[in-house]
């Protein structure tokens, strides 16, 4: 095992090493020549960061027009604080790429769409080439996935030229509004992942983020919110939701839109107690089946519950009581989501909950019999909603009241 | 428990006369135009010299020479009647241990290694005595691994103290000690030192055999030997341990390490090593063991920030802008306005700046270091800012890269990682995250390929399951470190890491 040294072969050994040690250097010694002559090389000095985009359609010109909200920084890197200053692009097209890239040739500087949070969508150009747009945001792989497609009425580019409540900027504040949707529910954010596996199915619709314009409440000028959703059916735009039934739709869709959703409601009760309570949904399940061709449902609902505010001394300790309010605000959600279910089975006719995904996947036989009928089945199937509310949780105080 | 060894190949040996005016002759004729060779009759009869002591000035303690041994010997020759040469061989009996020399080349070795020899008439024999006079340095502190807990000496160029230092922390009779001459003029002398029951005799006789055929005219530091007895000449990582702590040494002994003591230098070499034990101090013996394993991961990551951050900044802002969250972009974009060179060329500037700060700072005397130090903080940090060459994001990369090549013991180490966050650098700044993955391939095959007497440099990775490797490189307390010896198997014994690769060819 142990070898001799042999002064001859230790040198022969040597020299050959420093050979390759040599070759190896000049090797690196070229590469370092090459270093930052890559064509991919995007300098940070030279890039604006787009943080929204707006996609209009005119359906008179048959154009796309492409609207980015830009970002640049305003500073210099010797001053301490940072400003950065936002501006608008916009340039039409034939195509989406058409409109896209000419936008990018007349700025001066390299749009990054990697970090875009929202492409919001006018509701023209999703009524008459909502395909058209999602196949060029799905193709391209600068736009993220996990950005949000969000629908507004009237003309989008004029939307990214609102400015936001909180004066920051518009992504920030729209990003903002999607993570407190956990406060109200009235929010269905769907990125474009989710849009797109829902985009193709012809049984059912889908509802994604809608942006309203309103007047603000502290000053004359009008702000952006998120609220409500936008229908899609059919690749195609359908009409719009109203809050209260997005929320219905949040609580029977997958548990990761229900999971951190707490909502407020306030609750009357029949003795004349009105009282605000919290409600997070706990479990949510959607069963059904097919009797003689026609199918049934049942929705079963279960909310945990703490008490926020009452209008009069009530002793929420007595386990009357607390049965009483439960009971009046089992009763009121019920009634909110048989109304939510009216809506969309008799005034939308679409499928927004995935009811057809339901049958397909649990009933797949009985499914293919009734997949053509699908359409005019819907609107007439049964729903009985089940509620359970549970509250968990009075307050610290029972009573506010002196005692005497 | 010393074997003692003529280290060097025999040479031509001239045998002593009896005319000891014959053999001074001789020893004149062969330190010729050497001043420092000085003869000190000690009686004379018809002009012959019946006994002379010679020595090699500056080497032997002449002090101790004038006042103790000569007044002793001169006392004793006037007081006795004897044979000259029985007076004084009895005389220099009572003063210390004397060795007989037979031949010029013995004499030449002992003059050289401070000895004064003396020459009697109608003898064929010189008898020599070590009285060294060269002043050494007294033990201190540890200069570059400095502890916050345990011992506080460390290695001086004297061999002899080291080795004091040694024998007195390791009192096994297992401990060996083996002595090398290496270098043809310097004739420095050099130990090996082991534990006879845990070193692996395979390793041993391999390092002995590379240690035999280190050819040098003058050793003048370990380094030489490491250069000489490794196995890769050209990787930029060192293969080898060193250290100036005699309890590192001890350490390292008693878990199969061999250990190389050069003398004239304060670095004893520890082999084979492995690149994980360069990350982990000494100190970590003496912490408690969740601190110890905290530092241990806190050293890992900072070896993984010294190699690629800069590299990764580079990578990320010119190549991968999607990686980095948008606030943090924003952020860089503020940062990086009006800065009028590409990331990497600012990333290049200021590397060579911290580079060649820290080599000024080192070099200049403590007091001005520290000054150097501090304005080329002020430089780095805020003037190339305010002016507008770099940009803050830059300053904090660089800065932080340095501090974490700082928490690396191992100062070797350091060293080679610094240069190789040069090379990645221009990987990263020619193709991004492909380029960095491409060079960081590179250096773990390399890191992998490499070997110290058959045992791997990267062990216990690669050398033994999952759960030894975790028991190598965190820190069990040190009653469960004892359990695992007392049950025979010694996670830490370098013999387990070659019997993996029993077979495989050195070269």
């Amino acid at each position: 095992m142990c070898q001799g040294y042999n002064h001859k072969n230790i040198a022969v050994r040597i020299g050959n090493s420093l050979k390759n040690f040599v070759r190896f250097s000049l090797l690196c010694l070229c590469c370092m020549s090459l270093a930052g002559c890559s064509p991919d090389v995007n300098e940070i000095s030279d890039i604006a960061l787009v943080t929204a985009t707006a996609i209009d359609y005119n359906a008179d010109t048959k154009k796309y027009t492409f609207s980015a909200f830009c970002v640049m920084p305003s500073n210099t890197s010797q001053e301490k604080s940072s400003t950065l200053t936002p501006w608008i692009s916009s340039a039409s097209g034939k195509t989406p790429l058409d409109a896209a890239r000419k936008m990018r040739s007349r700025v001066g500087k390299n749009l990054i769409f990697q970090h875009n949070k929202f492409f919001i969508i006018s509701e023209s150009a999703a009524k008459l080439s909502l395909y058209e747009v999602m196949d060029y945001l799905t193709r391209k792989r600068e736009f993220r996935i996990s950005a949000y497609p969000i629908i507004a009425p009237g003309q989008a580019s004029d939307i990214l030229k609102l400015s936001t409540e909180s004066g920051d900027m518009l992504p920030n504040d729209l990003l903002g509004q999607v993570r407190n949707n956990k406060l109200s529910g009235q929010i269905k954010p769907l990125t474009i992942k989710d849009f797109v596996d829902l985009f193709e199915n012809p049984n059912r619709g889908f509802v994604s983020g809608r942006l309203k314009v309103k007047s603000s409440e502290t000053s004359d000028k009008k702000i952006l919110f998120l609220n409500g959703g936008a229908v899609i059916y059919k690749q195609k735009f359908a009409g719009w939701l109203e809050g209260n039934d997005v929320w219905t739709l949040n609580a029977l869709s997958g548990k990761k839109y229900w999971r951190n959703i707490e909502f407020n409601e306030v609750i009357n009760s029949n003795d004349g107690l009105e009282f605000s309570a919290l409600f997070h949904v706990k479990e949510s399940k959607i069963q059904g089946n097919i009797q003689n061709g026609s199918p049934r449902l049942s929705i079963y609902l279960k909310f945990s519950a703490s008490v926020e505010d009452l209008n009069e001394e009530t002793d929420v300790g007595d386990s009357g009581v607390t049965l009483q309010m439960e009971r009046a605000a089992s009763n009121y959600l019920e009634k909110s989501v048989e109304k939510s279910l009216k809506h969309f089975q008799k005034d939308l006719k679409i499928d927004v909950l995935g009811l057809s995904d339901y049958y397909l996947q649990y009933h797949p036989a009985a499914w293919k019999l009734i997949e053509k009928d699908w359409e005019s089945l819907y609107p007439m199937i049964p729903v009985k909603v089940h509620v359970a509310v549970q509250f968990e949780k009075y307050g610290m105080s029972t009573s506010i009241k002196e005692r005497l | 428990m010393l074997i003692s060894k003529k280290g060097e190949e025999e040479m031509s040996q001239e045998p002593l006369r009896t005319f000891s005016n014959k053999n001074l002759q001789e020893l004149k004729s062969i330190y010729v135009g050497n001043e420092l060779l000085l003869f000190r009759t000690l009686a004379d009869k018809d002009n012959i010299n019946e006994a002379v002591i010679v020595y090699l000035n500056s080497l032997v303690d002449e002090k101790r020479l004038n006042q103790q041994i000569l007044r002793k010997m001169n006392m004793d020759l006037r007081m006795n009647d004897g044979p000259t040469g029985e007076v004084l061989l009895e005389s220099l009996h009572t003063l210390g241990d004397v060795n007989i020399l037979t031949e010029i080349d013995e004499i030449e070795n002992h003059l050289a290694d401070s000895n004064f020899v003396l020459f009697i008439e109608g003898y064929d024999e010189a008898f020599g005595m070590k009285l060294p006079g060269f002043e050494t340095r007294a033990i201190d502190e540890p200069q570059i691994e400095l502890n916050i807990r345990g011992p506080r000496e460390g290695f001086t160029e004297d061999l002899q103290k080291n080795l004091g230092m040694i024998l007195r922390r390791m009192k096994s009779k297992n401990l060996k000690a083996k002595s090398f001459l290496i270098g043809q003029e310097s004739q420095t002398k050099v130990m090996i030192l082991y534990l006879s029951d845990r070193v692996d005799h395979e390793v041993l006789d391999e390092l002995c055999q590379r240690i035999d055929s280190i050819h040098l005219d003058v050793l003048s530091d370990s380094a030489q030997i490491e250069e000489w007895i490794q196995d890769s000449t050209f990787s930029p990582f060192p293969q080898i341990l060193n250290s100036e702590r005699p309890d590192r040494v001890v350490t390292a002994m008693n878990r199969g390490k061999i250990v190389i003591m050069t003398d004239g230098t304060p670095n004893a070499l520890i082999t084979p090593s492995t690149f994980f034990e360069m990350l982990h101090p000494s100190e970590d013996q003496f912490e408690r063991f969740y601190f110890a394993n905290f530092l241990r991961i806190i050293r890992l990551l900072t070896l993984i920030v010294s190699l690629i951050g800069p590299s990764f900044y580079i990578a990320f802002t010119t190549f991968h802008l999607e990686m980095i969250p948008t606030p943090l972009l924003m952020t860089f974009l503020s940062a990086k306005a009006g800065i009028p060179f590409p990331t990497f060329i600012e990333a290049l500037i200021m590397e060579v700046a911290f580079e060649v700060l820290r080599e000024a700072s080192m070099r200049l005397p403590r007091i001005m270091g520290q000054s150097v130090s501090i304005v080329g903080a002020l430089i780095i940090g805020e003037a190339a800012v305010q002016s507008g060459i770099v940009s803050r994001p830059m300053v904090i990369v660089v800065a932080m890269t340095g501090i974490a090549s700082f928490t690396i013991p191992s100062y070797n180490t350091a060293i080679s990682l610094r240069l190789l966050r040069f090379p990645l650098m221009f990987l990263s700044a020619l193709s991004g995250m492909f380029g960095l993955s491409v060079g960081m391939f590179i250096v773990i095959f390399h890191l992998c390929s490499l070997r110290f007497c058959g045992v791997l440099f990267l062990d216990p990775l690669g050398s033994e399951g999952y759960w030894s490797a975790m028991k190598k490189f965190f820190l069990p307390p040190v009653k469960y470190k004892e359990g695992l010896h007392s049950e025979g198997s010694r996670p830490n014994v370098s013999r387990i890491q070659s019997q993996k690769y029993r077979g495989k060819d050195w070269e």
